[in-house]
């Protein structure tokens, strides 16, 4: 982080980053705090990790939401990768109507979508649960991993995967060694993305879980309707950890698998002819 | 007392497990089954009524809003029978309206508008009484004001205020507090929700809390816009928490939340303004599709004896309705004058009642007037 | 959706891209069936799980409720359309268009400053820093949001450290619109980031060493490199923010304290409080309508569309 090289953006960039973990300090400092209401500092207590951590629907309920985060941020990824190849040789028209499916699942307001979701599953005798939860979710998830794809794959010249299909490389090494390569950080960010909105979401959760167990958003949320507690805030910085834990052992597990360093770097087409 | 014991005391407990109302999250999957009314069933169909108790009664409640050992202990009395208990968070009466429609519950958590408008629209199941004999020991006001099944528990919306944060001065009515809130301009909180908000501004201006007029729904909203530029803020969660702190000077609030407070900061104080309040009042009542009646009734005899409600009160930290209970109940709850339900406070207390669709579709219009104001 | 118009020379070096003319769409190489098959995901998750359940949204908005059973009925009434034009619904609509629109364009500045610092960084920092952003939102929302209350609460940190650097009274910021645009601002600030530092992130760092030698100044640097690879990415942001944060109604009511009553309020109060789903649908269309309408019109305007 040179911030000679950058005055501006340097500084201000470091005060967004504190901006962002505010919350997530607060949180942090009053999951500790044994004045129940947090109307000031009441002391310092691990009481309220041992109430989260023993208790049955939470941990029910991160299961749940991260199954169904992976899920969902996975088929959004393979939506959304499929679609922008389509794309790539579509006539105008026809992207037109993509793109502008894309722009519909996002602007509808949640709300809206997952109470028609719901109504057309009843009506169809699909039952809600977990599968239902996960086409909800990949439902807008894949817009929005489809406009970070997209925004990456604009700059994409199919004529280099067609040169290395040339130089006799098979098509499908082609594709993973120029396309896909090129694309990775759009499908990583994409990826992150999608998890992140999964993981968090309540609407659609609530709406298409039927009986099944409650993704943890709705767990919690059944919890603060009195009172937010020190126990919830717990909970959250549980729930945090534990991903930054999962996501880390994912990170390794793909760096040690090998394609990690040619993907990670930044995707110039100037570096295939180094 | 220090804090770490608090958390063992039945009040601070019930007050973690206690619904906040309508609000923004008010969300429930299964209470939006089927506008349309197709769903499905998981067994609670109609079959023939059997006056065997056995079988398993699906029940939708609130999260822990059960006594600890309600369940269990009725399982041993009844081996054959049992409840399942699933949590749910609604918070209007059209999500619990709609849990009674879908079918997918045996009874359910409904206040007297949810269980009211559910009768009216033929989505219950009348408790026979003569099965549950044990119903003699809830007070007659309550069993007058919730008859659809067996009331558990009230609570009042009264007025807490720091009286040193406000001169020094007292308020006893909300004549009083309605004077008060434009002098300490930002630092009133009332809360979010239409019925309680707006069913303590009809005892202000001196009418029934369950008003269908549109004359008086009128008054209602002026008198709330007229005090909204005033307020700190409609919550519907932590409502009296900056009362603590002394952030907020004045707040409309629930009884067992201002105890709690109390329990926090002594200056808090408590009024039961002298217009009168009003309050919500809840109970279990049983779905009309439900085959396990039996099961039901036999649950509902079976909490309303003065052991096993006294557990559901101690549980919960609710203001209770059986007398006969109050010896087991926790005294930090029994002996609390807020919660105590004395003659006295009773005849100043109205029940919320079902207001009809249009009644209904009047108050959501004003309470929209007024947020948008 | 707004592609790279490419219309810079140097990025035209960069990807060798030829500006083609729009008509001039070939057929592609591949066979038709393989771009089926990539099309295939699409189409399910759309037009089975989208355009269906939409179809049905417009459908009840011509309908009517049983306000007490909440059946829907189907009556082919406009009762919905027109009930939504008085006055109470226009002004909140006006109020949370403004709201939005303001704290979408300070979500892009400062998204903008993030991107491109995290673009102009090594690989492994870029990685990190991106994840340093996504980190906190893992958190839950609901518990993040009143995180934001404990912190700009009179007497909170934030109101304290104001005090403590002069300042006379309080902050007074907590339930009121200003408190619901940083509750906004903060939670789609990584929605923002995200697509712009993935256009940025294209730019080879030789660009602007390139430009540097050429003798641009950093100014004309960035003007000339930066921007026209981040439009995309800008406008794909200020989309995916502005629209949703129209339709937030949680952050509002926590942050706002209940008085500020906005478009998605009232939108999910028809869903989750009173059952007008008849009317909610009918707001929702008249939304999706006007948007959509939008975005043709924008298509429309661009001289040169698609360019590949």
């Amino acid at each position: 982080m040179n911030i000679r090289r950058h005055p501006v953006a340097a500084p201000l960039s470091l005060l967004i980053l504190l901006f962002m973990w505010l919350p997530l300090i607060v949180v942090a400092v009053n999951s500790f705090n044994t004045d129940t209401i947090m109307a000031g500092w009441g002391g310092f207590t691990g009481h309220w990790y041992s109430l989260a951590w023993n208790n049955q629907d939470v941990r029910t309920g991160l299961k749940t939401t991260l199954i169904i985060a992976v899920a969902s941020s996975v088929l959004s990824l393979i939506v959304a990768v499929t679609g922008a190849l389509w794309w790539r040789n579509a006539s105008p028209k026809a992207r037109a109507v993509y793109d502008g499916l894309i722009f519909a699942r996002i602007i509808l307001p949640e709300v809206v979508f997952a109470t028609a979701l719901f109504f057309l599953f009843l009506k169809v005798h699909f039952s809600l649960g977990l599968t239902a939860i996960v086409i909800g979710h990949t439902v807008w998830n894949s817009a929005y991993a489809a406009i970070i794809v997209q925004a990456r794959m604009a700059g994409l010249d199919p004529a280099l995967e067609e040169a290395a299909a040339d130089l006799g490389a098979t098509p499908w090494r082609a594709f993973r060694r120029v396309t896909l390569a090129a694309l990775m950080p759009a499908i990583i960010a994409a990826g992150l993305l999608a998890f992140t909105f999964s993981f968090d979401d309540v609407v659609t959760s609530v709406f298409l879980q039927g009986a099944s167990d409650s993704p943890l958003p709705v767990v919690i949320l059944g919890m603060i309707r009195f009172r937010i507690t020190p126990e919830i805030n717990a909970i959250g910085l549980m729930v945090m950890l534990f991903t930054v834990t999962i996501m880390s052992l994912a990170v390794i597990i793909y760096a040690t698998a090998g394609s990690l360093g040619r993907a990670g770097r930044r995707g110039s087409m100037l570096d295939m002819y180094r | 007392m220090t804090d770490s014991t608090l958390l063992n005391d039945p009040l601070t407990r019930g007050a973690l497990l206690r619904r906040a109302g309508a609000g923004a999250f008010g969300l429930s999957a299964a209470s939006l089954l089927a506008a349309c009314g197709s769903s499905s069933s998981s067994g609670s169909t109609g079959g023939s009524a059997s006056d065997v108790v056995a079988g398993q009664a699906i029940l939708s409640n609130y999260p822990g809003w059960m006594g600890k050992d309600n369940l269990a202990a009725f399982h041993a009395q009844y081996p054959q029978a049992s409840i399942k208990m699933i949590s749910n968070a609604t918070s209007s009466t059209a999500e619990v309206v709609l849990q009674f429609k879908s079918k997918q519950y045996d009874f359910l958590l409904a206040d007297t508008s949810d269980a009211g408008q559910a009768a009216d629209a033929d989505l219950i199941t009348q408790i026979d009484w003569s099965k549950v004999p044990n119903i003699a020991n809830i007070s007659d006001k309550f069993r007058k004001a919730y008859p659809w099944g067996l009331p558990t528990d009230y609570g009042k919306v009264g007025i807490a205020y720091r009286p040193d944060l406000i001169g020094n001065a007292t308020i006893t009515s909300w004549h009083d507090l309605w004077e008060l809130i434009p002098r300490y301009s930002g630092q009133t909180v009332f809360i979010d929700l239409e019925r309680d908000c707006m069913g303590s501004t009809c005892k202000y201006l001196g009418f029934s809390s369950n008003t269908t007029s549109a004359d008086d729904m009128q008054k209602v909203q002026d008198a709330i816009t007229s005090v909204k530029p005033h307020l700190k803020a409609f919550l519907n969660t932590n409502i009296g928490a900056g009362l603590i702190n002394g952030s907020t000077a004045m707040a409309m609030d629930w009884d067992y939340d201002v105890a709690l407070l109390q329990q926090k900061n002594d200056k808090i104080k408590w009024v039961l303004p002298e217009e009168g309040v009003h309050a919500y009042l809840e109970g279990f009542t049983a779905v009309q599709s439900t085959s396990k009646i039996a099961v039901i009734e036999a649950f509902l005899n079976f909490l309303a004896t003065p052991k096993q409600y006294a557990d559901f009160v101690n549980t919960t930290g609710t203001a209770y309705m059986m007398p006969k209970a109050t010896p087991l109940v926790e005294k930090s709850i029994s002996q609390n004058p807020i919660l105590v339900p004395t003659d006295e406070v009773l005849a100043k207390t109205e029940f919320d009642k079902y207001l009809g669709a249009d009644g209904a579709t009047l108050w959501s219009n004003t309470w929209n007037a007024i947020k948008a104001a | 959706m707004e592609r790279d118009q490419g219309g810079v020379a140097v990025q035209q070096a960069v990807t060798s891209e030829s500006a083609q003319p729009p008509r001039r769409w070939r057929r592609p190489a591949v066979g038709g069936l393989s771009r089926l098959a990539l099309l295939l995901p699409t189409l399910v998750i759309t037009a089975l799980f989208f355009v269906i359940p939409l179809v049905l949204i417009a459908v009840y908005s011509f309908g009517t409720v049983n306000q007490v059973n909440f059946d829907v009925y189907f009556g082919w009434t406009t009762q919905n359309y027109r009930d939504f034009t008085s006055a109470l619904y226009v002004h909140t609509l006006a109020r949370s268009v403004v709201l939005s629109l303001s704290t979408t364009l300070s979500c892009a500045v400062l998204g903008f400053i993030f991107a491109y610092f995290i673009s102009r960084q090594p690989p492994r920092a870029q990685q990190l820093l991106l994840v340093a952003v996504i980190i906190p939102f893992w958190t839950s929302f609901i518990v993040r949001t009143y995180a934001w209350v404990d912190l700009l609460q009179n007497l909170g940190p934030v109101d304290r450290f104001a005090r403590a650097l002069g300042l006379h009274g309080h902050i007074d910021i907590l339930y009121t619109p200003y408190s619901i645009g940083i509750g906004i601002l903060y939670s789609y600030l990584p929605l923002m980031i995200l697509p712009i530092y993935v256009s940025l992130e294209r730019i080879d760092p030789a660009l602007y060493d390139a430009a540097a030698d050429l003798g641009a100044t950093p100014f004309r640097q960035f003007r000339r490199v930066v921007l026209p690879h981040a439009v995309p990415g800008l406008i794909a942001g200020i989309i995916i923010v502005g629209v949703p944060a129209l339709g937030e109604y949680v952050i509002p009511e926590i942050l706002g304290g209940g008085k500020t009553l906005m478009a998605g309020n009232l939108l999910a109060n028809q869903f989750l409080e009173t059952g007008n789903y008849p009317f909610g649908s009918a707001l929702a269309v008249t939304v999706m309508v006007v948007l959509m309408a939008l975005l043709f019109l924008l298509r429309k305007a661009q001289p040169a569309a698609e360019v590949q």
